[in-house]
């Protein structure tokens, strides 16, 4: 009996120690986690703050982190001045078709990459993977010059309809898109596929009824990035959209910045309101990401 | 059957798409001419002086018509539309570093026979002002506006440090001098004030450079002369302010402390001399920025007398691209932006340097404080600008990064300058000037 008793309390201190120590690495853990978010957060939390400020307050030294008066109305004034819903309602109208198109085109294109046998399928591969290492600058003027031509110059097709073929031209993702949708797509087990033949599924009714249900998680993600890249892009609606009318909002924001000066607190107060969406999205697909991955289980 | 069905909703979405978000661009009138102006202003309060400009251009011209488009223009943007057969008329540039390229590519097309054609009277001009304009000993533009560069110094410290407010340093010697006295170390070794930093809020090459004699490119010759002795002194003067100032990174600290646009450091008090842009003047900075600030302008110290009073000059830029149906028509508009009113609403504007002799002398103008140094720097004979040559880009980029290895990596003045040049000079050759 002694010596059980004993065992018993060497095992109790040993998961006594464990448990410390344990607790102790959580904290660890736990501190590093709040330092290092503080410092990701810190720009946001900088952006905010000015966002608030009187102009003098924005460029005071040393600086203010929590302005006294807190401006509100910067928020109000930058969101006219911008022009805020036809810059919303002119991005929305080409980057969320843009979604649904390289969704569609990035998916139909990695499936023939990882799903379907060809001849000269991975000399293909390598080639539409070598389009990532194009420079925009290079490709800029033969697009330009063939959007002219179709008279699509003034217009959202530019922006948009690159989405319905990998979006290779214009864009450094799709090639990416494809690259990712085919590694993840080559992860689905192989006798689902199979057995889908057998039943008679044609390979269209296969991408879209089994593999990309079982692929949502890369879906998820490229359809977040998609979206993220058009929301942001400012260079080619600078090129392709002369007209102010149809300016997105990563051009409005322009109207804060002057030959040599830049208005830092309203400047910053767009900045924040077109960062939120991008923001919750983030943390809707975030979610839907893990519930993805959860719901499709990879085992196979 | 369910294929087909997939190509038409896909050509479905794609003639809804077409349809939909096909902007059509403007119906163009019976025999009037219709210009597109390209201009770089975006920021709102700019956009609607411009607006105004045109506005009073489309009133009182109504068979040429004139719409503007506001917003920063990408060099690239102006290229691929003139390639792509859609590009405006007319581009203003906020920056003539693009002209040389523009018209090495025939991007943009020369004035000279086009503006003799129209009658065009250039003699209000500054003739200095049309050199950043020039490429090849032709006219590829018209000046709309311009910067000049001057010191700036805090009177208050001047007094404080027993110098004359009413005498700002003249030669290279004097300012080193001055900036001896107006400056102020703490007992950590740290900078509570700096005299002069040759480097804030720009690195000041082309606002310094000639004052120094040192000229970038030969025309005569074609060839690129960064290597002269002149402009090794002159990043030696630029070496000895660090070796100076900067112990343990003292100077470089200070600078890197700079809030408040470009005069911050001289709005806080931590910087007594420095060399910045006449637009600091303008009522959106210095006097909003530092409205207890008691300063004053002079031109920048030379090292040969007769260069005293002259400064660096470059702005914005009109053009005409090489695509446009109706020249004439768009010289006339030029024409129009060389007139006073125009020029003055953007002067105002932007507290720019006009660039009409009228202008130097118009109330609205002089009667801005210490602006009067900006007027006459632009009104001096030898005023000079970037080299006009298709490369300067690179050569400006290069001058940046051979400044930065002698200051910050200890290289050796001469030798990284003579590596530059023989490598601009090689891009100047291959591409031609």
């Amino acid at each position: 009996m002694s010596t059980v008793a004993l065992n018993e309390g060497r095992m109790a201190v040993r998961t006594s120690t464990k448990t410390r120590r344990a607790k102790q690495t959580s904290t660890l853990v736990f501190i590093a986690l709040v330092v290092l978010s503080t410092v990701y957060m810190a720009p946001l939390l900088w952006m905010f703050s000015t966002s608030v400020k009187t102009a003098a307050q924005a460029i005071a030294s040393p600086p203010i982190l929590v302005p006294d008066p807190i401006v509100w109305g910067n928020y109000p004034d930058a969101l006219i001045r911008m022009n805020f819903p036809r810059a919303l309602m002119n991005t929305l109208i080409y980057a969320v078709p843009a979604v649904i198109f390289t969704l569609l085109s990035s998916s139909v294109v990695a499936y023939g990459f990882a799903i379907i046998k060809w001849p000269g399928r991975n000399v293909v591969f390598i080639l539409v993977l070598t389009t990532l290492m194009l420079p925009g600058q290079v490709t800029l003027i033969p697009l330009y010059v063939t959007y002219a031509k179709l008279g699509w110059i003034n217009t959202y097709l530019p922006l948009l309809l690159p989405s319905l073929f990998g979006a290779a031209a214009g864009s450094w993702s799709g090639p990416f898109f494809i690259f990712l949708l085919r590694q993840f797509f080559l992860g689905i087990p192989k006798d689902l596929i199979d057995a889908a033949r057998i039943d008679g599924a044609s390979e269209l009714r296969i991408l879209f009824r089994i593999v990309m249900p079982l692929s949502m998680p890369a879906l998820i993600t490229v359809g977040l990035l998609t979206f993220i890249d058009k929301w942001n892009d400012f260079y080619n609606p600078l090129i392709y959209l002369q007209d102010p009318k149809l300016q997105p909002l990563s051009r409005a924001v322009q109207v804060f910045q002057s030959s040599h000066k830049l208005d830092w607190p309203q400047s910053m107060a767009a900045a924040v309101v077109v960062s939120l969406p991008l923001v919750i999205l983030y943390f809707f697909a975030q979610r839907k990401f893990i519930e993805g991955i959860t719901l499709t289980g990879q085992k196979g | 059957m369910r294929m087909k069905l997939a190509n038409r909703a896909l050509a479905g979405m794609l003639l809804a798409a077409g349809g939909v978000i096909a902007a059509a661009p403007g119906a163009l009138a019976d025999d009037t001419v219709s210009l597109t102006l390209r201009y770089c202003w975006g920021g709102d309060a700019e956009m609607a002086a411009m607006e105004s400009v045109i506005s009073a251009w489309n009133d009182a011209n109504p068979s040429i018509q004139v719409t503007g488009i506001g917003g920063s223009i990408n060099a690239e943007e102006i290229v691929a539309s003139v390639a792509g057969g859609t590009a405006p008329d007319m581009v203003i540039m906020c920056d003539n570093g693009a002209v040389a390229g523009f018209a090495h590519d025939n991007v943009i097309m020369p004035l000279n026979d086009t503006l003799a054609a129209i009658g065009a009277d250039m003699s209000n001009i500054i003739p200095s002002s049309l050199d950043w304009v020039s490429y090849q000993g032709k006219l590829y533009g018209l000046p709309f506006g311009q910067d000049t560069y001057a010191l700036y110094y805090n009177a208050d410290e001047f007094a404080a440090a027993g110098l004359d407010p009413s005498q700002p340093p003249k030669t290279w010697e004097e300012l080193w001098t001055y900036a001896e006295k107006l400056t102020k170390w703490n007992a950590d070794g740290s900078l509570a004030q700096v005299g002069f930093i040759p480097t804030d809020p720009s690195n000041n090459i082309e606002q310094t450079s000639a004052l120094f004699n040192c000229d970038f490119y030969d025309a005569a010759t074609n060839k690129i002369i960064v290597n002269s002795q002149a402009c090794v002194d002159w990043f030696k003067w630029y070496k000895t302010w660090f070796d100076a100032y900067n112990k343990d990174g003292a100077l470089v600290n200070v600078i890197a402390s700079r809030t408040g646009g470009d005069a911050g450091l001289l709005i806080t008090g931590q910087q007594a001399m420095g060399i910045f842009g006449e637009w600091n003047t303008g009522k959106a900075y210095i006097p909003t920025n530092g409205p207890d600030l008691n300063y004053d302008t002079a031109p920048i110290p030379a090292i040969d007398p007769a260069k005293y009073g002259a400064g660096f000059m470059n702005g914005n830029a009109f053009l005409v691209t090489s695509s446009t149906r109706n020249p004439e028509a768009a010289a006339k508009f030029g024409m129009y932006l060389m007139t006073d009113n125009p020029s003055r609403t953007m002067a105002l504007q932007n507290a720019s340097v006009p660039q009409l002799k009228s202008l130097l002398t118009d109330p609205a103008l002089t009667s801005i404080p210490h602006f009067q140094a900006f007027l006459d720097i632009a009104n001096h004979p030898q005023a000079w600008t970037t080299p006009m040559i298709s490369v300067y880009g690179e050569l400006r980029d290069g001058l940046t990064n051979a400044l930065d290895a002698v200051i910050n990596g200890g290289a050796d003045p001469q030798a990284t300058l003579d590596e530059l040049a023989s490598g601009i000079q090689a891009r100047l050759d291959a591409n031609g000037p």
